[in-house]
């Protein structure tokens, strides 16, 4: 079952210092994403993924089309639909003086809820930096900390915006797992990445975006059996990131 | 609903107060200034220093002497001549008296002389000086020749209570902290919020806009209560400002000058684009009051256009307001001028705010 459905969607922006003309971000694009899966969007910077995300996600107004989830309209339910969704957003910063434990306090409370921080920043291995600022935090660390903080409502969908750029490969891995972790509590997770080997490992099913639309949409493996060009040569085994996982260890300390 | 008002509330008022480069300029600057001014103004009226050279032992030259030192607006030390010139010449000192080395008879009628040094280069200290000792020598001659005054001029103050420049500048302090503290917790907040993507990250939540308003208002009336009441505590117990107006007008007028600052705090943050445009157009609004609406010195001290210009300004009317409370013990009937002010400038400033304000902006990091 489709838990989020996007029909015709479109979006367009004036274009900075020409006025009156217009930038397509997104161009009438459609897709479902099932329930319990971990959804890909690909694609180029600029392709449109971001604006796409944030339609979906009720922060944007939706231009054209529409934009269905948990079987509400975002354009007419916003408020709903935004209680049924977790979202972690690619760059944002937190109040400057308010610890991680308040910080998930405050967010729960905008939901209405109750929540514990303890059991949240557990789930993503942060349990000792309870009263810590986010300034004091790692980017790995950081970047859990907004997951975690995606969760306070218990979210049936969890958004994920390009949540491993800028992170080295150790702390990328660790957020792989935990983005793994919470797949497996049976929630449907939608990530936007451009590191290829990122979707390979993490989604079920993939769409690529480039200039404002969807060009392919399928599973990793039928993507690369369709798409992807004979190699000239045996490939090597491995990749030099193995490399350096093997070097530096891949149990690792945040 | 109540409880996410109160923690969105509570989490602003700690960040506040857990800043402390804030809480240096919104209330230890303020106390500082206060202080400062307090001590200065502890001594009153400034003496002036004179010296003076001992002449002969005469029964004239020592109730002379006793006089000029029983003068309270005159501080004044025996000094060898080559020291007090000395003194004189650095300018520590605004005139030298040089006693007569020789008996007169003034009581017989003899008009004594009397060398008196000044320095050229400072002639309105030496002037204050002369005139001083004018008054004391008048007193003494009428004394040693047994003659009645011609006036006996009697001073009354116009007030009852006779006011400081302390008692002057605490209320526009108050007025000023007001001003400060609403225009940076609301437009500048905002902006600030906006450029970090806090207020995206806020709005991913069902949160309701204005809700978010509301607890950005309770958290800056609850702030400014709080500082202004640390003020009030220090400016009477420990500066023994006089505070003759009702305390609870006061109140009125700290939630009105507050609601006022923050919608002209709120029009700033709409209007501005970007952090930099939000501090250059806070400070267009925030500077000129300062200097222009009478909370450092009266504005009658600004020359007459400018008088003009500040008697509408709205931190004018409510540090005139406050200033009327606690200097005058004015009611809210007397002050209906700058109840009619606030009142305007309020309507100005909300219905601008309403207008400039765009909540689909916060998406836009």
């Amino acid at each position: 079952m489709a838990i989020v459905e996007v029909i015709d969607l479109t979006k367009h922006y004036p274009k900075p210092g020409a006025a009156g003309e217009k930038i397509t971000a997104v161009d009438g694009i459609s897709f479902n994403i099932e329930e319990g899966e971990i959804f890909g969007i690909l694609g180029p910077n600029g392709a449109g993924k971001s604006t796409t995300l944030e339609m979906i996600e009720g922060l944007r107004d939706i231009e054209e089309g529409e934009v269905r989830v948990c079987g509400l309209s975002v354009k007419n339910d916003p408020v709903k639909v935004k209680q049924h969704i977790g979202v972690q957003l690619q760059e944002s910063e937190y109040f400057d003086y308010l610890t991680l434990g308040e910080l998930l306090d405050l967010f729960g409370a905008l939901y209405q809820r109750r929540v514990s921080p303890d059991e949240l920043l557990a789930g993503v291995d942060l349990s000792e930096k309870k009263s810590a600022y986010v300034k004091q935090l790692s980017g790995g660390q950081k970047q859990r900390f907004s997951i975690a903080s995606a969760l306070v409502n218990d979210p049936d969908v969890l958004f994920l915006d390009e949540p491993t750029t800028g992170l080295d490969p150790r702390a990328r891995r660790k957020l792989w797992d935990q983005v793994n972790a919470i797949h497996a509590r049976g929630k449907t997770i939608v990530l936007t990445t451009h590191y290829m080997e990122e979707a390979e490992a993490l989604c079920d099913r993939v769409a690529i975006m480039d200039r404002a639309k969807i060009i392919a949409l399928d599973t990793p493996k039928n993507l690369i059996a369709k798409h992807a060009p004979e190699p000239s040569r045996p490939p090597e085994q491995g990749t030099l990131e193995d490399v350096f996982m093997t070097l530096t260890g891949k149990e690792l300390t945040p | 609903m109540i409880r996410m008002i109160w923690k969105l509330t509570a989490a602003q008022f700690l960040l506040h107060w857990r800043d402390r480069q804030t809480i240096f300029f919104s209330l230890f600057f303020p106390l500082l200034f206060m202080v400062a001014i307090g001590y200065m103004a502890d001594s009153g009226f400034e003496q002036v220093d004179i010296a003076v050279i001992e002449g002969a032992e005469t029964d004239y030259n020592t109730r002379l002497l006793d006089a000029v030192i029983a003068n309270e607006l005159l501080d004044t030390q025996v000094l060898p001549e080559t020291e007090a010139r000395t003194a004189l010449e650095a300018g520590d000192l605004a005139m030298v008296i040089i006693l007569p080395q020789d008996d007169i008879s003034v009581a017989a009628g003899e008009t004594a002389p009397l060398d008196l040094l000044v320095n050229a280069a400072d002639p309105q200290r030496g002037l204050q000086a002369q005139a001083i000792l004018d008054s004391v020598l008048t007193r003494l001659e009428h004394e040693l020749r047994g003659t009645a005054p011609l006036v006996a001029p009697q001073t009354q103050d116009v007030l009852a209570r006779d006011l400081s420049y302390m008692d002057f500048l605490f209320p526009g302090i108050m007025a000023f902290m007001i001003m400060t503290l609403s225009i940076t917790g609301s437009g500048f907040n905002i902006v600030e919020y906006k450029r970090k993507g806090i207020l995206k990250r806020l709005f991913v939540t069902p949160l309701n806009p204005l809700f978010f308003i509301v607890s950005l208002i309770l958290t800056r009336l609850a702030t400014i209560l709080i500082q202004i009441a640390i003020v009030v505590g220090i400016g009477i117990f420990a500066l023994q400002v006089d505070f003759v107006g009702s305390p609870l007008l006061i109140l009125l007028f700290v939630f009105a000058g507050a609601i006022l600052f923050l919608s002209i705090g709120f029009m700033v943050g709409g209007m501005a684009k970007s952090q930099q445009s939000v501090g250059m157009i806070g400070n267009l609004v925030i500077f000129p009051q300062v200097f222009l609406a009478s909370v450092f010195f009266p504005k009658d001290a600004l020359p007459g256009w400018l008088q003009g210009v500040s008697s509408i300004l709205p931190l004018t009317y409510l540090s005139d307001a406050m200033r009327g409370i606690t200097n005058q013990g004015m009611g809210l009937v007397e002050l209906w001028p700058q109840v009619l002010g606030i009142l305007v400038w309020s309507i100005i400033a909300i219905a601008l705010a309403a207008y400039f304000f765009r909540w689909s902006d916060a998406a836009d990091a």
